[in-house]
């Protein structure tokens, strides 16, 4: 028996030509002579002209040239399934020689819950590291002018540091061995204050290492990143232009250095920084 | 009866059906340059993509943030293009990708609440020059479809503006196809309810 209770289940269906011929049959022959069920239909397909009249044009030209130049920063590698395999660094480099990378300091990303968020929120705030990854090893101070600027930083000797920071930073108090600390300048990110100082190694190459004592961690945007243990602490990491980005935690402050060679090298700094 | 609107929501839906105008061989090219980097057929996907993907993106995230949603869509697209086995068609398996991360991106800290806001407080202001271009009745419709789920207003895009089958909605969305009418039903039912509390009248 068709009754308005099956044409109420099939309504959907017939509006948009899913019923079979039998069904359809049935379905007309009730309607004819049902002004409910006809009224429902009628209102239905008013929603779908409704929703295609309403449409608003799309200009998705202009989204390209803002999205392209971001295919590089991101086109990170995926991240490899447990256990690491002990290569896996190098294959992360041959395989994403070319990437850079946007870094943000983000204020709050103190859950992975809010994260998109943030992005969303601080990306006014927030500066594209590309050039200062790839600065980074070879010219620190350009890398570091360009935070400079951006963040009313300023170079300060180490006790200008303490006092401007109210802490000493753990890179006054040991670095490993083959570095040598150059410079310190401070920042004052959307997150907290900072220090940035260019750390040199024997062969006149540089990492910049940054360290801030906030509750939040340095993230590195929707990028992905590997997550491993470095000398016994969980270390953030991603490759960027040729190098390794690499974030952890020490006590209450959040180390992350830009322009480390290798993973031995990450070890090296993770095992050296003391508190 | 006659039944007008179903037939000519078909007619009414080119992006259904954009990549036939490429060919599998060509199409495979396509892929294999843009997932090795190559800008200029990465280029060439977005174009074949865009519109539509953006379309959907927009109905279930709203003006405002579909942008940045967009762009987080592109970036993942070609980070993954490389996963991609034509088992299904280019489009279906962007689509798929872009609403699950429009529904994603409003299920992060209850963005459902703030989207239905933010369209309230755009719709009262006019600031967007599309949005003062359009009918009253193109009003009520934002106002009552964030009277709905994310959900329902992906699959009602894609039914009354893209124009999709039941099999290739459910396809999308991954669910069973023999659920589609009845989700349809129910977004339909709802979305009149808040349009007739609006005052709109079929």
């Amino acid at each position: 028996m068709i009754n308005c209770d099956w044409i109420e289940e099939r309504l959907s269906a017939y509006i948009d030509n899913e019923l079979d011929a039998k069904e359809r049959t049935d379905f007309e022959s009730h309607c004819d002579h049902c002004n409910a069920c006809r009224a429902t239909i009628v209102e239905f397909q008013a929603i779908g002209t409704l929703m295609r009249q309403s449409e608003a044009s799309v200009d998705t030209n202009s989204l390209w040239e803002q999205v392209a130049p971001r295919l590089d920063s991101d086109r990170i590698v995926s991240i490899p399934s447990k256990p690491l395999p002990k290569n896996w660094i190098y294959a992360v480099l041959v395989t994403a020689a070319s990437v850079s990378l946007i870094w943000f300091f983000a204020r709050n990303p103190s859950s992975d819950h809010d994260a998109g968020e943030a992005s969303h929120e601080h990306a006014a705030l927030a500066v594209d590291f590309q050039e200062v990854i790839r600065a980074a090893k070879s010219e620190p101070k350009v890398a570091i002018a360009k935070l400079v600027s951006k963040y009313q930083g300023k170079e300060l000797d180490i006790k200008a540091t303490e006092s401007y920071l109210g802490y000493e930073p753990a890179v006054f108090k040991s670095i490993p061995e083959g570095f040598t600390r150059v410079s310190t300048h401070v920042l004052n990110m959307p997150c907290c204050k900072c220090s940035a100082s260019i750390c040199e190694r024997n062969d006149g190459t540089s990492l910049i290492l940054f360290e801030h004592k906030d509750e939040q961690p340095v993230w590195f945007g929707s990028l992905p990143s590997i997550e491993t243990q470095c000398s016994g602490k969980t270390c953030k990491i991603i490759e960027a232009a040729g190098q390794l980005a690499v974030s952890w935690k020490n006590n209450d402050r959040q180390l992350t250095m830009i322009g480390a060679n290798d993973i031995a090298e990450v070890n090296q700094w993770v095992a050296s920084t003391k508190l | 009866m006659q039944q007008s609107e179903s037939s000519n929501s078909k007619k009414l839906t080119p992006h259904a059906t954009l990549s036939e105008s490429v060919s599998i061989d060509d199409l495979k090219l396509w892929v294999r340059s843009a997932a090795a980097g190559d800008r200029e057929y990465q280029k060439r996907i977005y174009e074949l993509l865009a519109s539509r993907i953006y379309r959907v993106i927009r109905k279930i995230v709203g003006t405002s943030d579909a942008d940045d949603v967009m762009q987080d869509f592109v970036i993942q697209l070609f980070s993954k293009l490389d996963q991609f086995r034509f088992e299904s068609s280019l489009e279906t398996w962007a689509h798929r990708m872009a609403v699950n991360q429009s529904l994603q991106y409003l299920r992060k800290s209850n963005r459902e609440a703030q989207r239905a806001f933010k369209v309230a407080l755009e719709t009262e202001m006019s600031e967007d020059p599309n949005r003062q271009n359009q009918s009253d009745e193109a009003e009520i419709l934002n106002f009552a479809m964030e009277k709905i789920s994310g959900e329902q207003r992906a699959i009602l895009h894609m039914k009354e503006v893209e124009g999709l089958g039941y099999e290739a909605i459910a396809s999308v969305l991954g669910i069973p196809e023999g659920t589609v009418g009845s989700r349809l039903n129910k977004a339909r039912k709802e979305l009149r309810t808040s349009l007739i509390q609006l005052g709109w009248e079929a």
